[in-house]
């Protein structure tokens, strides 16, 4: 079945960027997949390397779609490519649309995947557990974190290990520039979440602010302008000031933890979580109000790339599209099965947007996997 | 008029059943059993998992398979129990859910779903868990019972949905909504915020027993009795959580395999639904007036399946119950006051009701109900005596009647012969027998609210109890028995820093694990600072403990070691003379006192006045009249206990070894016969008897020097009863606390005026312990 979540709301219509020209980039940093056959414990990458150039731009039209004579354009989510070792894909961002990179790995080990606008390729990763979350300033200038306190850093031709002064879980990097980087994370068990500063040199701690949630984790932390924001366990939503974090009112129905958010003003930005189901929150520039999804299940990635259409993904499989002026939160069809959990939502410039998670086989028994969604004429109706 | 029109419009209605109308559509085939039997259509495969299924749900854990470190319960069928196996359970088993209310409005459950573990063994935290200070919305819960859980999960999101009207747009002041879990519909639990079999039993074997899983494999989900995998008829059964649960308490995770969850998960899906009665004139006076009041609005008799129709009596919705349910708990997107239509087949078998066991009856809960249920409760409520018979009737009688009883024990369930376990210790006369069979009822039976269960409310809170019945505690091996460690008593007290103990000001040293439904669970006092576990010790033969000479037993005294020998047992002598020999402490005299005891400290049940007896409370503060139990029903109760048998020795493995053991235990050289002694002598029935408890019945320091402790009367904070060893082998876990899982671990944790003998036993050769242990296990 497929979830549609509609709040009351004009009809909604669809608003497209137009396909950029993509041009194949070199990255020193690339390692050719070498596809082992049996690779037990190495990532195998299985799927459509370099689709993305084939019949790209086909049917895709300028401005907005379904415009008067001309076929409404829409989203079709494809596989990239999965990995077939154990473990899972965690987060994806790029600095242009031929500069994308996937992160991820296993407890153990980090994997981290590159997109060079052919095709996709492993890069060398250092010896890091599993990384979490991806951000960074340009192509040379990339930040991941991750498992046991891990941060490394892409200087454009290979990943160094940065000394993050911590051994507990980061969950998400984002800065207003590569001296002004804020890490969070924490652990699942009883404790405070972590935030740490980096200046470029340092890393420094600051002490989470009181919440009257007892979280112990802060997931993702993201902002512009004015606005930064951190969302955690147990609903909690913490906001910078400039100078100190403290707690903000989420609202009745944040009773469950937040695990991502995006916007795109100061006045529109929209935090997912919800475990078993979904729950979202809007800041309107003034307060955030929380309401629940259901039964869209339980959500954990977000990217706002325009005012009126938000990507997201979450448990069993969903992806979807959330409009915030409209508050139409509708699923799209995806080769996704109920076995799948999306971790990380990004978009680029032309109008594409990535999808990565984890699907689950058993106990210490999980693939990763990665989609790309991209706009195309629907299919041409027989009459 | 109208009325008249409508009862005649049921009397056609009741003609037309007994006579024979068109067939309606039958039920869906091979649903139906006795209450804890497989589905008739379970193949001999199924058969076979829900076999190994059953015994998983009945295995006790123990502290070594990971069980806690906090926890409620050791094993499933503790929750699970009534009328059989799979079923709900009485108020004792009540469980507590907390959550916290934040500034901004929001309710969070918490860890482990905001349950509330009422016990913890080893470091970490006190016997009694504490409850954070952040907590401040408490509800309690009535476990569930899965009979047809299997055929819900194979119910449609969309056949449960097709009854929504979230806006009452029919406007007939019902607007029942769908909860959701991961997508899906939910359908289990009170608030219908679980979809998945799985997930609804793997949460509660981590929340109330502490211990952990692994999911389901793809493969092994495919090949469950309803196919919960992914690509699967029933994908929406496959929505469990993926993760692992995982805990630190030593035991490596998964602490159950996932061929024992998979078995477990089979006999939940296999459970059959019991099947309704052919009505009754009377029962079908009652299905008119469910129908004509709006009854069957929510509690919907039949809803389709793959199968063919299920008769659930419920739509699986949420419904608002009114201000007076509602439990501050919110769970999906049910709030506070909604709660899922809680399906009736085989209500009769399966009380209390409502969420919180509030409700002793159907009547009970029926004049509950609130909210979108008001209208249906007030029509009820106008019925005459015979309208609301009829529909009680036509209730009882959707199946499981015949397998309900007053507790636990099955109707009609005979008396097992004497020299079995639960049997007389002598052949009885008819009139014995009679008040034996009495007094096995009482001890059985579950007590409530109605009844006067619950002690005094006072400035902890609310009528507090740790068992409804007897039986509560006191079911291992058979009723009269022992009990796991989910059913201990918990005592607090406070100890100074020069060891002075002083116990709670307003009560005794009872922390109470229940309360009455409405109220917050107890908290002991401010500045306890030592709480003591208890176990539940089995009271088989203690008729015969009643019958040895007091002189017997201070003839054993050496309170000041006399001899050297390092042990210096003393008799309890209570401060009315009296020789105290029952109890962990040897604080109760008797068998009369004892059923005092406990009815009073641990039900809350008033007594009458009786000369001679001081144990026991003759008043309390409920609105129940006292005493809660009479003389009589106290009598027999004391006679079933007297006269239930000495527990019968059980076949060794290795009868060679056992008897090495024995030697090896009377021997002086290890000495555990010094305070166990094997026999005491009693005049039964006019005749000579050895008592073969293994006890001298005196107290004994045998904890280490320095620990704190609960007293008792005269027994110090070290000091215990030399507990009788006979039937010890179907009694684990062991020692006052039940820290030890095993009699090895029993010996070993031995202290005080005992340690001399724990080291000798310690530096026996292997194989002698193991001789040792063998013989214990004979007893």
């Amino acid at each position: 079945m497929r979830w549609i979540y509609r709040a009351a709301g004009p009809p909604r219509r669809w608003c497209f960027l137009c396909a950029a020209l993509l041009l194949a980039a070199f990255h020193p940093g690339c390692v050719p997949v070498p596809n082992p056959p049996d690779g037990e414990g190495e990532p195998q990458m299985e799927g459509e390397g370099g689709i993305f150039l084939e019949g790209e731009g086909e049917g895709v039209v300028e401005g907005e779609g379904g415009g008067e004579g001309m076929p409404a354009l829409e989203p079709v989510w494809r596989v990239a490519f999965t990995v077939q070792a154990n473990g899972g894909l965690s987060a994806v961002w790029g600095s242009a649309p031929d500069d994308v990179f996937i992160v991820g790995g296993t407890t153990e080990q980090a994997w981290i995947y590159h997109f060079d606008g052919i095709e996709w390729s492993q890069m060398a990763a250092p010896a890091v557990p599993q990384l979490i979350w991806v951000f960074g300033f340009g192509t040379d200038n990339v930040y991941a974190v991750g498992l046991d306190g891990a941060v490394i850093q892409y200087d454009g031709l290979q990943w160094h290990i940065l000394d993050s002064g911590t051994d507990e879980d980061l969950w998400g990097i984002w800065g207003t520039a590569p001296d002004d980087l804020w890490l969070v994370g924490g652990e699942l068990t009883p404790g405070d979440p972590v935030i740490l500063h980096y200046d470029g040199q340092v890393f420094a701690k600051w002490a989470a602010p009181e919440n009257d949630r007892n979280a112990t984790s802060l997931f993702k932390v993201w902002g512009i302008g004015d606005e930064v924001f951190a969302v955690g366990s147990t609903g909690l939503i913490i906001a910078f000031d400039g100078e100190r974090w403290a707690q903000v009112p989420a609202g009745p129905a944040a009773n469950d933890d937040f695990v991502s958010l995006w916007g795109t003003r100061e006045d529109h930005i929209a935090a997912v979580g919800g475990r078993a189901s979904g729950i979202l929150s809007d800041f309107d520039g003034q307060a955030w109000s929380t309401r629940p999804v259901a039964p869209v299940p339980g959500l954990s990635a977000v990217y706002m790339g325009q005012d009126d259409e938000a990507i997201v993904g979450g448990q069993r499989g969903f992806v979807g599209h959330y409009n915030p002026e409209t508050m139409e939160l509708i699923e799209e069809a995806a080769p996704t099965d109920n076995l799948q959990f999306i971790h990380g939502v990004w978009g680029d410039d032309a109008g594409r947007h990535y999808a990565v998670g984890t699907r689950y086989i058993g106990v210490n028994t999980t693939t990763g996997f990665a989609l790309v969604r991209t706009l195309e004429p629907p299919p041409e109706r027989v009459r | 008029m109208k009325r008249l029109i409508g009862l005649h419009l049921g009397a056609l209605c009741v003609a037309a059943i007994l006579t024979g109308c068109p067939p309606a559509e039958p039920d869906a085939p091979g649903i139906y059993a006795k209450m804890g039997e497989p589905l008739p259509s379970a193949t001999p495969e199924q058969l076979a998992t829900f076999d190994r299924g059953l015994a998983v749900m009945q295995h006790r854990f123990d502290l070594k398979d990971g069980l806690g470190p906090s926890f409620n319960v050791t094993f499933c069928g503790a929750c699970h129990e009534r009328p059989t196996p799979g079923g709900s359970a009485a108020l004792y088993r009540n469980f507590f859910i907390s959550g916290t209310r934040t500034n901004d409005g929001a309710l969070l459950l918490g860890d482990v779903g905001g349950i509330v573990r009422l016990f913890h063994y080893g470091p970490g935290d006190r016997p009694r868990p504490v409850i954070p200070s952040f907590k401040n919305v408490f509800t309690q819960r009535n476990p569930i019972p899965f009979f047809g859980a299997g055929l819900m999960a194979e119910l449609s999101d969309e056949e449960i949905r097709s009854r929504e009207d979230p806006d009452d747009l029919d406007g007939d002041g019902i607007s029942g909504r769908p909860n959701f879990d991961r997508g899906f519909v939910g359908r289990f639990g009170r608030k219908a915020q679980v979809v998945s079999i799985e997930a609804f039993i793997r949460g509660p074997l981590f929340n109330h027993l502490g211990i952990t899983t692994d999911p389901l494999s793809e493969e092994q989900r495919a090949a469950l009795p309803v196919d919960s995998s992914a690509a699967g008829t029933e994908a929406k059964q496959a929505a469990a959580p993926d993760g692992p649960t995982l805990d630190d308490d030593g035991a490596p995770d998964p602490e159950m395999s996932t061929n024992d969850l998979f078995d477990l998960v089979s006999f939940a899906m296999l459970l059959a639904l019991p099947e309704p009665e052919q009505l009754s004139l009377q029962g079908a006076r009652g299905q008119y007036e469910f129908e004509r009041i709006g009854c069957a609005k929510c509690h919907v008799p039949r809803l389709r399946g793959p199968r063919g129709l299920v008769p659930l009596y419920s739509d699986l919705l949420l419904h608002d119950m009114g201000e007076d349910l509602a439990d501050g708990i919110e769970q999906g997107v049910a709030t506070a006051s909604e709660f899922r239509t809680q399906p009736l087949i085989g209500m009769a078998a399966v009380g209390p009701y409502l969420h919180d066991g509030r409700a002793s009856t159907a009547h009970e809960a029926i004049l509950a109900h609130g909210g979108e249920a008001q209208t249906a409760r007030d029509a009820y409520a106008a019925l005459d005596g015979r309208g609301q018979a009829a529909l009680i009737e036509f209730l009882y009688s959707l199946g499981g009647r015949d397998q309900a009883s007053t507790g636990l024990i099955a109707p009609n369930t005979p008396v097992p012969f004497a020299g079995e376990y639960g049997g007389p210790r002598r052949d009885l006369s008819a009139a014995e027998m009679a008040q034996f069979i009495r007094g096995r009822e009482l001890f059985d039976r579950d007590f409530s609210k109605a009844n006067g269960l619950g002690g005094p409310a006072d400035a902890l809170g609310g009528p507090r109890f740790n068992g409804d019945s007897c039986r509560a505690c006191h079911i291992d091996p058979v009723f009269g028995g022992a009990g796991p460690r989910g059913v201990n008593v918990i005592r607090n007290g406070f100890v100074s820093n020069d060891g002075v103990f002083s116990p709670p000001a307003a009560i005794g040293t009872i922390l109470h694990k229940e309360i009455i439904p409405g109220y917050d669970p107890a908290k002991p006092e401010t500045g306890i600072n030592v709480f003591e576990h208890r176990q539940t010790p089995p009271l088989f033969g203690l008729g015969l403990v009643d019958a040895i000479a007091d002189a017997t037993i201070l003839a054993l005294e050496d309170p000041d070691d006399a001899d050297a020998d390092g042990i210096s047992g003393r008799a309890h002598v209570l401060p009315d003379g009296r020789l105290g020999r029952l109890g962990w402490k040897a604080q109760v005299p008797d068998t009369t006192e004892f059923v005092r005891d406990a009815l009073g400290n641990e039900m809350g049940m008033t007594l009458e006045e009786e000369a001679g007896l001081t144990f026991g409370f003759t008043a309390d503060t409920d609105d129940v009249p006292d005493p809660e139990v009479f003389a009589d029903e106290e009598q027999d109760l004391a006679f079933f206990l007297a006269m239930l048998g000495p527990p019968p020795r059980q076949p060794g493995a290795d009868s060679a070894l056992a008897l090495q053991g024995e030697a090896l235990f009377a021997a002086s050289a290890l000495g555990c016969a010094k305070c166990h002694v094997p026999a005491l002598s009693a005049t039964i029935d006019g005749a000579p008897v050895a008592v073969p408890l293994y006890s001298d019945l005196l107290l004994h320091e045998i904890l280490p020097e320095g620990a704190p402790g609960i007293e008792d009367t005269y027994a110090g904070m070290r000091e215990f009863r030399t507990a009788p060893l006979w039937g010890i082998s179907q009694t684990a876990p062991y020692l006052h606390t039940g820290a030890a899982d095993t009699l090895d671990e029993a010996i070993r944790l031995h202290d005080g005026e005992a340690a001399a003998i724990r080291d000798a036993y310690e530096a026996l050769p292997e194989a002698e312990r193991r001789a040792v242990v063998a013989f214990l296990e004979t007893l």
